[in-house]
C-alpha cells in the first residue's frame, strides 16, 4: 500500500505513510504537545489551523496537517 | 647539459622559466602552440614547459564503452584518449616528450601537493618515456623570483612519491566509486526510456549531497512551536536602554503574561554591577577553508570562485600558495621583507610600519598543519596591473588578515548590571574597546559595535519605561550555503582543501542542489533516498572519512596504495552486484524524478502576461538559442524574452524587484552566478532600440511549438 499521503511506496506493508511523512507526522504531534502546553490547551483543530498559517512549517509538515485537517482520525 | 622543467600551468612556468634565467628574460617559442621557455645560465641551458593541470586521467583498461558496469581494471591513460573536450592536450603530451628526448635532467616543478606531485609524475613517466625514477622536485610556496631561485638551488633529489602515491590512490579510488555508481544511475534511468540524464554519486559527492538531503528532510517535516520573549526598556539621561530577561524563550503564555503583570511600571533595582576585561586574541593566519569561509561572509563569494581567485593572485606571485591546510606563518617566509614590500603601497604604508618597527616578529598560529605549504601569506609584491576588484578584495583580507598575525591581542571591557523585581532578572550588557590591537589591522573584516551602559551603582533604582511580551515562533535549520558545505566537509574530513569546493559545483550541475541559500532538488531526495535503502555506506560520511584518513596514512607510508585499493575493491564489488540486481527499481523511481525535474527546471511559475499560459525555457531548433516562450503558442500567443546564452540556467525562486518576474540564473564554472530579469533586460533592450531609432527585435521563432515538444530535453549542460 501507498503512502496515504503522496502515494509513494512504504517502508513496511503495513505502514499508513511513507519514511518522510511518517517522520513529518511525528514532528506535528511534538509540536501539538508544546502547543497545547504554551496555551494551556488547544483543540486539534485549531492547532492544524494555526500551525498551517505559518511561515515555518515544512513542505511534509504543511501536508499533514492538511491531512490531518481531512482525517483526524489518523492522529491515534 | 639540458634540463627539463615541468610545472603545472603556463603561467607558473613563464615564472620560473623568469626567475631562472641569467638576465631575467628567457626565450619564448612555440611549438604546436605550447608555449616553451628557454632559460640560460653559465652552466647550462633550461628547458620550462608547462601542463595543463592533468594530462593523464584514469580510464577502464580494456572496455571502451562508457555504458559499461562495474568496471574494476584501470589504468592511466592521456586525458585526450578518455575526454573529446580534452582533445588539444594531445599536442602538448606530444611536444614535452620530444623536449624530454634531448633532456639529461628533469624536474618536477608542479605545485608542491598530491595534485601538483601527481601531474609532474604522469607526465614524467609517460611523456617523458619513465623519467619519473631519475627526477628531480622542486618545492616553493610563492613563485617569487627569490623563492624560485632558491627552490632550484635546493632541489630534492627525487620525486616526493608518498605524495604521488597518495593522489594516485585518490584518483583510482574516487574513479571506481564514481564510474560504478553514477553509469548504474544514469544508464538504469536510461533503461526506462524517459529520456537521459546525467546522473552521479561518488566517493565525496554522495555524503555531501546526504548532509544536504539530510537538512532538507528536517526544514520539510518541521513544525514551529510557539514561545514568548519579554521586550522591557529602561532610560536613563534621556538614553534608552533594551533589557535582556533572564530567560531568552518563555515557552508558556501565561509565564509571559505573569512576568509583564509583575513588572509593568515597576522599578528595578540593580542588584549586581559586573566587569571583566576580555582579551582576544588575533585571527589564526589563513588555511583555504578559512579564506573561503571569510570571502564568503564578507564580499558573497562562493568557495570554487574564492579558490579560483587566489590562484590568480599566487600565479601572479601576489600570494603564497593557497591549496593548504595550514594555519602556521614559518620564519623563513621572511616576516620583515614582506611586511616591507606592504608597507610600499599607499593603503597599508600607516598599518605596516606599526610592524616593521616592533624588535621581534611573531605571528599568531592556530592548530592545523600542512607538511607541504604554509598558511595563505601575501608576498608583499605590489599587483602591477590594475586588480579586478574581486582580486583587490582578496588581496586585501589575505594583506589585512596577516598583518593583524603580527599585532597584539585586544582587549574589551565586558560589563553586565543585573537587576531585579523579584522574583525576576533583567540584565543590561555592555562592551567597550580597551586596546585596539589587531583588530586595527584587520578592518572593516572585523566587527567594531560597542554598547555603552548607564551609570548606575548597586542599590539604584530604576523604573522600567516600557514592557511587553513578544509571541514568536522557533524557526527550522537554516539552510547550508556553499561555505558552511564546505565547513560541514571539513569537519567530517571528507574530499580536499582542493576538491571540496569543485564537489559542490558538481552537485549544482548535476541538478541535485540549487540557490545559494541550498535547498536539495527532488532528484537529489529521490537519489539518497535510493542509495540509503540499497548501500547505506556509500553515503555515510563516516566511510568516506575512513578512507580519507586510508590516503593520509599512504602519504605518511602507514600504509600502502595497493593495499587501500585492494580493500576498497572487496567492499565495493559485492555493493555493486547487489545494485545491479536491482536496476530496474532503481530505473524506474529515477527515471519519474528525472522527467518531473526536467519539467519543472524549464517552468516558470509567473504565468504569460498575455494569454495567462505558462512559459517556459526553450531552445531554439534552427538557432540553438534559449528563450523564454509561452504555452500558448498554438492558441496564438507570440510572447517571448531573451535568456543569457551562456551558462546552465535555472529558474530561481527569487521575484525581480522591480516587474516582480522570475528571476534567471546562469550558472558558469569558476565564474560568479549571473542572476537576472528576462522581462527587465526585454524592456531595456526595447527602450534603448526606440532610443536608437532601430527596428525592433524580431518576434518568435515560428519553430516555437515545435520547440515546445522538444522542452523536456532542452537547457542541459552546456
Amino acid at each position: 500500500m501507498g503512502c496515504s499521503v503522496c502515494g509513494q511506496a512504504t517502508e513496511q506493508a503495513s505502514a499508513d505513510l511513507c519514511l518522510t511523512h511518517a517522520r513529518a507526522l511525528d514532528s506535528v504531534r511534538q509540536a501539538y504537545e508544546a502547543w497545547a502546553n504554551a496555551f494551556g490547551s488547544i483543540g486539534r483543530a485549531d492547532f492544524l489551523k494555526r500551525v498551517a498559517k505559518q511561515q515555518g512549517t515544512g513542505k511534509n509538515a504543511r501536508e499533514i496537517v492538511e491531512f490531518l485537517q481531512q482525517r483526524p482520525e489518523m492522529w491515534k | 647539459m639540458q634540463t627539463l622543467i615541468v610545472c603545472e600551468k603556463p603561467d607558473a612556468a613563464a615564472r620560473v622559466a623568469r626567475a631562472l634565467d641569467e638576465d631575467g628574460d628567457p626565450r619564448r617559442t612555440e611549438t604546436q602552440g605550447v608555449p616553451i621557455y628557454e632559460s640560460r645560465n653559465r652552466k647550462e641551458t633550461i628547458l620550462v614547459c608547462s601542463a595543463l593541470g592533468h594530462l593523464y586521467a584514469v580510464d577502464s583498461k580494456t572496455h571502451t564503452s562508457r555504458r559499461c558496469y562495474p568496471v574494476w581494471d584501470f589504468d592511466w591513460k592521456p586525458k585526450h584518449l578518455i575526454d573529446k573536450k580534452s582533445a588539444r592536450l594531445a599536442r602538448w603530451i606530444q611536444v614535452i616528450s620530444s623536449l624530454a628526448s634531448n633532456a639529461d635532467r628533469y624536474i618536477n616543478a608542479c605545485d608542491y601537493d598530491v595534485e601538483g606531485s601527481l601531474i609532474g609524475y604522469t607526465i614524467l613517466r609517460y611523456a617523458c618515456h619513465g623519467a619519473d625514477s631519475k627526477a628531480q622536485r622542486m618545492k616553493f610556496s610563492t613563485l617569487t623570483e627569490k623563492e624560485l631561485k632558491s627552490a632550484y638551488r635546493n632541489l630534492a633529489p627525487q620525486l616526493d612519491m608518498p605524495l604521488v602515491e597518495a593522489g594516485r590512490t585518490r584518483h583510482e579510488l574516487d574513479w571506481l566509486y564514481g564510474i560504478n555508481l553514477s553509469r548504474l544511475l544514469t544508464e538504469s534511468a536510461l533503461k526506462q526510456n524517459r529520456g537521459y540524464s546525467t546522473l552521479s554519486t561518488g566517493r565525496v559527492q554522495g555524503p555531501t549531497l546526504k548532509f544536504v538531503v539530510n537538512r532538507e528532510e528536517e526544514i520539510q517535516s518541521f513544525t514551529p512551536t510557539p514561545f514568548w520573549t519579554i521586550d522591557a526598556t529602561v532610560a536613563r539621561d534621556g538614553q534608552t536602554y533594551t533589557l535582556e530577561y533572564e530567560k531568552e524563550k518563555i515557552l508558556t503564555i501565561a509565564e509571559a503574561e505573569q512576568v509583564v503583570k509583575d513588572c509593568k511600571n515597576a522599578f528595578l533595582e540593580v542588584e549586581s554591577a559586573d566587569s571583566r576585561n576580555v582579551q582576544q586574541s588575533p585571527p589564526y593566519p589563513f588555511d583555504l577553508s578559512n579564506l573561503q569561509s571569510e570571502a564568503f561572509k564578507h564580499f558573497g563569494y562562493t568557495p570554487s570562485r574564492t579558490l579560483a581567485i587566489a590562484e590568480k593572485l599566487y600565479l601572479e606571485a601576489l600570494i603564497s600558495y593557497p591549496r593548504t591546510s595550514s594555519q602556521k606563518l614559518p620564519p623563513d617566509i621572511g616576516y620583515s621583507e614582506i611586511l616591507h614590500g606592504i608597507a610600499t603601497m599607499a593603503q597599508y604604508r600607516t598599518l605596516a610600519s606599526k610592524l616593521t618597527i616592533k624588535d621581534s616578529l611573531r605571528p599568531t598560529k592556530g592548530p592545523k598543519d600542512d607538511p607541504a605549504h604554509p598558511a595563505v601569506y601575501p608576498t608583499g609584491a605590489p599587483p602591477r596591473r590594475h586588480l579586478i576588484q574581486p582580486e583587490a578584495n582578496l588581496l586585501d583580507i589575505i594583506i589585512k588578515r596577516f598583518m593583524s598575525a603580527f599585532a597584539e591581542a585586544s582587549l574589551r571591557e565586558s560589563s553586565q548590571l543585573t537587576l531585579k523585581k523579584e522574583p525576576h532578572r533583567f540584565f543590561l550588557r555592555g562592551t567597550r574597546l580597551l586596546k585596539e590591537g589587531w583588530t586595527q589591522f584587520y578592518r572593516p573584516y572585523t566587527s567594531d559595535e560597542f554598547q555603552k551602559l548607564p551609570d548606575l551603582k548597586v542599590g539604584d533604582k530604576i523604573p522600567i519605561t516600557r514592557i511587553k511580551d513578544s509571541q514568536k515562533f522557533t524557526e527550522p535549520p537554516p539552510r547550508y550555503n556553499p561555505s558552511s558545505l564546505l565547513r560541514k566537509m571539513e569537519e567530517e574530513n571528507i574530499g580536499t582543501k582542493a576538491t571540496r569546493a569543485e564537489i559542490i559545483e558538481i552537485l549544482y550541475r548535476r541538478g541535485y542542489i540549487k540557490n545559494i541559500r541550498i535547498e536539495a532538488t527532488p532528484l537529489a531526495l529521490k537519489i539518497i533516498n535510493l542509495l540509503n535503502k540499497y548501500c547505506p555506506l556509500i553515503i555515510d560520511p563516516k566511510f568516506t572519512a575512513r578512507l580519507e584518513t586510508s590516503m593520509d596514512n599512504i602519504q605518511t607510508l602507514q600504509t600502502s596504495r595497493s593495499h587501500v585499493i585492494a580493500e576498497t575493491l572487496d567492499h565495493l564489488r559485492p555493493i555493486m552486484l547487489d545494485l545491479i540486481a536491482r536496476e530496474d527499481e532503481i530505473g524506474s523511481q529515477l527515471a519519474e524524478v528525472v522527467v518531473s525535474q526536467r519539467i519543472a527546471s524549464l517552468t516558470f511559475d509567473y504565468p504569460c502576461s498575455q494569454c495567462g499560459s505558462q512559459l517556459k525555457i526553450i531552445r531554439s531548433r534552427t538557432s540553438g538559442k534559449r528563450f523564454i516562450g509561452c504555452t500558448g503558442y498554438e492558441k496564438g500567443c507570440r510572447f517571448t524574452l531573451p535568456l543569457p546564452q551562456f551558462g546552465n540556467l535555472s529558474i530561481t525562486r527569487t521575484s525581480c524587484k522591480i516587474c516582480g518576474f522570475q528571476l534567471v540564473q546562469a550558472r558558469t564554472k569558476g565564474r560568479r552566478p549571473m542572476t537576472s530579469c528576462a522581462r527587465c533586460y526585454s524592456n531595456k533592450t526595447r527602450a534603448n532600440a526606440t532610443e536608437s531609432s532601430t527596428p525592433a527585435a524580431p518576434s518568435t521563432s515560428r519553430k516555437a511549438t515545435d520547440d515546445l515538444v522538444e522542452a523536456a530535453s532542452l537547457v542541459k549542460d552546456q
